[in-house]
């Protein structure tokens, strides 16, 4: 299948961030969905004197259905019917489920809120949408770190901490809650619900795998696929290192296979037969690609309108044809004596011809000249005539890259019993 | 051989050897004498329709062959099992060289033998060494094509013009065998014949061949898939071959056997056991034709031979006799590259030659020269005492390969004996025993083993004395005792006398000389 792979470094800083999160629980270890699981028997109202008296057998006025609905209410998987019972809560208050606390019953799939310090693995490349490549917990406590700074503050004047809302990234995270995708938690099959970024954040050094790599693949069917490529990671030896995240339909092989063209000139492209053929002198190329009539070619700095520059890459077997008849010619030559890889006859030979030329296009076909079986056998005679002076010398050479082609010709020739003759 | 019982008998005084202890040895290969290879002169013969060959070391056989080679303008083929550097590999190059084609078939040399040892020396890795070599210079220039039955042997030079040569050889393309290493023949090809075997040669390039020589150091398989043009262009093999589908050899040898009359001689390098061939020679002896084979001395040619030498069929053995032929009653004959064996004709590539009258005759003068110069003869029952002094091969029903038996603690005595061609006449009354079967058995042993050989004349006992009592004959009569027992004996000094006299041995009289 034809495909072109583009990569790019990938630009990483760190921040540190006191955040609260939600993570979700694998289903086995999952306590709280029989709470949520309660409400949709209940028209999807949940409310702690329900809880008390279906799930933990006490008095409907009893603490723990009040902490139960607290505590879903906080992971945002209920939410309270009437927006100002928000923080009264009696054994009364009705809670419906949200949309999150809906798919998590269907799923069986819940998100645990924890709250903590956390490494916030961002980029400032468009391609990852929401910035943050991944969260991880840090290991000492962002409080704390921001409790010193914040007493050093006063006495140097030099700002280590970071408004989230300065961020070009974190503009968006500064009011809303909601579920981001990171690209990398994906590869444990975790997604992250980020609950609240605390507005200040501290610039972490050297915190991230630093070879990470961009890749956009763009395959001849199905569009661009856009992933981290991890490069040599080491500490996951099992987990892919290419991790894919987001799919782009809109670009289409074609299109950026022309896009990424444009490196070479118009003349040295014939668009005319719905895709680009890049045209080529002889000796520009070789045996194999003349054979395949396709190259791998070298672009030394793709962009794309819409992606923007990538690393230098290999687009793979990329049509090609002669650039002028001359070309084509000794093209055509080459690729019959590569074919010859047997003993042939005349009848064999003409075949071979006609199959040689039937892989040439356009005008090209129609004028392109091939020794005929007797100008080829002439061609292995010592004392030959020159028949076909033009290219003689030419056909010699590539003739000479293959000496066993000699019996090839000549065996068939004198070696029958018509043939063995003066 | 003629025998004259005419005039005065003529006695010789002949050394006789005499074991220690007198046993009787079966299949026995007895040392006639000792043939020193290799040869030192080609012998060559023309028939006038072609030449015979023998090769020696003198070099003019393999001259002969780079002559052909030197001679040729266009195409030369050469079939050989084996193939070796030298005059004849050079000249091949040079040929090419002069821009003719050159193309060979012969066996891939890592390979084993075709026929169980032939030709394997104990230098193999020096030789497979020189093999690779000889062939790396072959590339870009001559083409080989390879294949484990290869094994005809012939050469073919502008086969389809008018100055077309060729020649049929039992030897193969090597020095040591084109310079007498071997007992071989070779035969000139008349131009009919060439054509059979150029047609021959092309079955096997093109059909029959497995690997081929195009890249320095790799045999390559050989692509099966020939041109169509040249499969209809094969020409057709009018002489009796071994090949692909083909044992004509087989079936002519099978005729040419089964036609026999009165004699049939035939030599290879290997007679295979129970092969069907080998059968029928040894029915054809039974049935009382005389059977003469010409072989080369090891286990398993004994093994197969022995029987058909009971039945008193009489083998020639060789270090290295390598010639193939067939000569039937003296009329049809055919000199050819395959052993008497399954490999040979029902599965190989082997060529012949068939000869006519006159060719018969060269070839059985070549043959009989050889039995003069014979250097074992198969011997199914011999006594100890008729072996000189040595080491023999013996062939033991059971055992893998030829027993050596040791000769020795022999006397010498000399004997006065006539030759053997005299005596068969004589034997009949020169024995005086009183029991008839006691005579009768003496004679018959004398006949078996020791006839063969010599025949000792009885003479006068040095203790003899005329007895005057015995008048009656009016001859002088000689008496003698040993052990007791009390002989009479009469002189004789011509066949004539003998004649005249040999009812007196029924009487009790010996004849003797003095």
């Amino acid at each position: 299948m034809l495909e072109i792979i583009l990569k790019r470094k990938l630009k990483i800083i760190t921040y540190e961030a006191q955040m609260k999160i939600g993570l979700q629980e694998n289903k086995e270890r999952n306590i709280y969905l029989p709470f949520l699981k309660l409400a949709s028997e209940f028209n999807g109202i949940l409310s702690a004197k329900v809880i008390n008296e279906r799930l933990f057998f006490c008095p409907a006025d009893n603490i723990r259905g009040k902490r139960m609905i607290s505590y879903l209410a906080e992971g945002q998987h209920i939410a309270p019917e009437d927006e100002f019972y928000l923080d009264v809560i009696d054994e009364n208050t009705r809670y419906v489920l949200t949309p999150l606390g809906e798919s998590e019953i269907n799923s069986g799939v819940m998100t645990i809120p924890e709250e903590g310090a956390y490494l916030l693995s961002t980029t400032p490349d468009p391609l990852v949408p929401n910035g943050i490549i991944d969260c991880i917990r840090s290991n000492i406590t962002a409080k704390e770190e921001l409790q010193t700074r914040k007493m050093n503050k006063n006495k140097k004047k030099n700002a280590d901490t970071i408004k989230l809302n300065r961020l070009y990234w974190g503009k968006q995270y500064a009011n809303i809650k909601q579920c981001i995708d990171c690209p990398l938690p994906i590869r444990s099959n975790e997604f992250i619900w980020i609950y609240e970024i605390q507005p200040e954040l501290i610039e972490q050094q050297n915190s991230f795998e630093k070879s990470m790599k961009i890749q956009v693949k763009i395959t001849q069917n199905s569009g661009a696929e856009i992933a981290l490529d991890l490069q040599n990671n080491k500490n996951s030896k099992n987990s892919p290192s290419l991790i894919s995240f987001r799919r782009d339909d809109d670009l289409s092989y074609m299109e950026v296979l022309n896009e990424l063209l444009t490196e070479f000139s118009e003349s040295d492209i014939d668009g005319r037969y719905g895709y680009p053929v890049l045209l080529y002198e002889y000796n520009k190329v070789t045996k194999s690609e003349m054979k395949r009539f396709q190259k791998d070619i070298t672009i030394s700095e793709p962009h794309l309108k819409k992606y923007g520059y990538f690393e230098s890459t290999i687009l793979k077997n990329i049509n090609i044809a002669p650039k002028t008849i001359d070309d084509a010619v000794l093209w055509a030559f080459t690729n019959l004596v590569e074919e010859i890889n047997t003993y042939i006859d005349r009848t064999l030979y003409d075949q071979l011809c006609k199959k040689i030329r039937e892989c040439f296009i356009g005008e090209l076909k129609a004028s392109l000249i091939l020794p005929d079986y007797e100008q080829f056998i002439e061609l292995f005679s010592e004392n030959g005539v020159r028949k076909i002076e033009k290219y003689d010398n030419m056909y010699h050479k590539i003739l000479s890259e293959k000496p066993e082609l000699f019996w090839f010709v000549t065996a068939p020739k004198i070696l029958r019993f018509s043939g063995g003759k003066l | 051989m003629n025998i004259d019982f005419k005039g005065p008998i003529t006695p010789i005084s002949y050394e006789v050897r005499i074991p220690g202890k007198e046993e009787q040895i079966e299949n026995c290969w007895v040392i006639e004498r000792d043939v020193v290879l290799p040869y030192k002169n080609t012998l060559t013969i023309n028939t006038g329709s072609r030449f015979f060959s023998v090769p020696g070391s003198d070099g003019i056989f393999i001259s002969s062959i780079v002559s052909m080679i030197e001679r040729a303008k266009y195409l030369i083929c050469l079939s050989s099992f084996l193939l070796e550097s030298g005059v004849v590999t050079s000249a091949l190059l040079k040929a090419r060289k002069r821009g003719v084609y050159v193309v060979i078939l012969t066996a891939p040399r890592e390979l084993k033998s075709c026929d169980d040892d032939e030709e394997i020396s104990d230098k193999q890795k020096e030789i497979i060494e020189k093999h690779r070599q000889l062939l790396d210079s072959f590339i870009n220039h001559i083409l080989i094509r390879t294949a484990s039955h290869f094994h005809a042997k012939y050469l073919l030079c502008d086969p389809v013009s008018d100055s077309a040569t060729g020649i049929m050889m039992t030897c193969n393309a090597t020095v040591d065998a084109m310079s007498g290493g071997n007992i071989e023949f070779a035969v000139s090809l008349k131009s009919n014949e060439i054509r059979s075997f150029y047609a021959h040669f092309l079955h096997g390039f093109w059909t029959e061949s497995e690997h081929e020589l195009l890249e320095k150091g790799k045999l390559s398989t050989t692509d099966n898939s020939v041109p169509q043009s040249i499969l209809k262009d094969l020409g057709t093999v009018t002489l009796p071959v071994t090949r692909k589908d083909t044992n004509t050899l087989r079936d002519t040898l099978s005729k040419m056997i089964d036609s026999a009359k009165k004699t049939i001689t035939i030599s290879a390098w290997t007679f295979e056991k129970d092969y069907e061939l080998v059968n029928k020679l040894l029915a054809k002896q039974k049935q009382g034709i005389k059977v003469t084979i010409y072989t080369r001395v090891n286990f398993f040619n004994t093994e197969t031979l022995h029987k058909i030498a009971k039945a008193g069929a009489v083998i020639y053995g060789y270090p290295r006799f390598h010639a193939k032929c067939l000569i039937v009653d003296d009329i049809t004959g055919l000199i050819m590259t395959a052993n008497i064996s399954k490999l040979g004709l029902e599965s190989g590539f082997e060529s012949a030659v068939l000869l006519d009258k006159m060719e018969i005759g060269t070839l059985n003068n070549i043959l009989e020269k050889l039995s003069e110069e014979r250097s074992q003869v198969f011997s199914s029952r011999i006594s100890s005492a008729n072996l000189g002094k040595g080491t023999y091969q013996v062939f033991v029903e059971g055992k893998k390969e030829l027993q050596s038996i040791n000769i020795s603690d022999e006397k010498i005595e000399s004997r006065t004996v006539v030759k053997y061609s005299s005596c068969e006449k004589y034997l009949a009354y020169s024995f005086v025993a009183p029991d008839s079967t006691k005579r009768q058995n003496k004679l018959e042993y004398i006949k078996t083993y020791i006839y063969p050989i010599v025949f000792e004349y009885p003479k006068l006992f040095r203790n003899t004395k005329i007895d005057e009592t015995d008048q009656k004959l009016g001859l002088p009569v000689y008496i003698s005792k040993k052990n007791g027992q009390e002989s009479k004996s009469i002189v004789v000094k011509t066949w004539e006398e003998v004649e005249k006299l040999k009812h007196l041995s029924a009487r009790g009289y010996n004849l003797v000389i003095e």
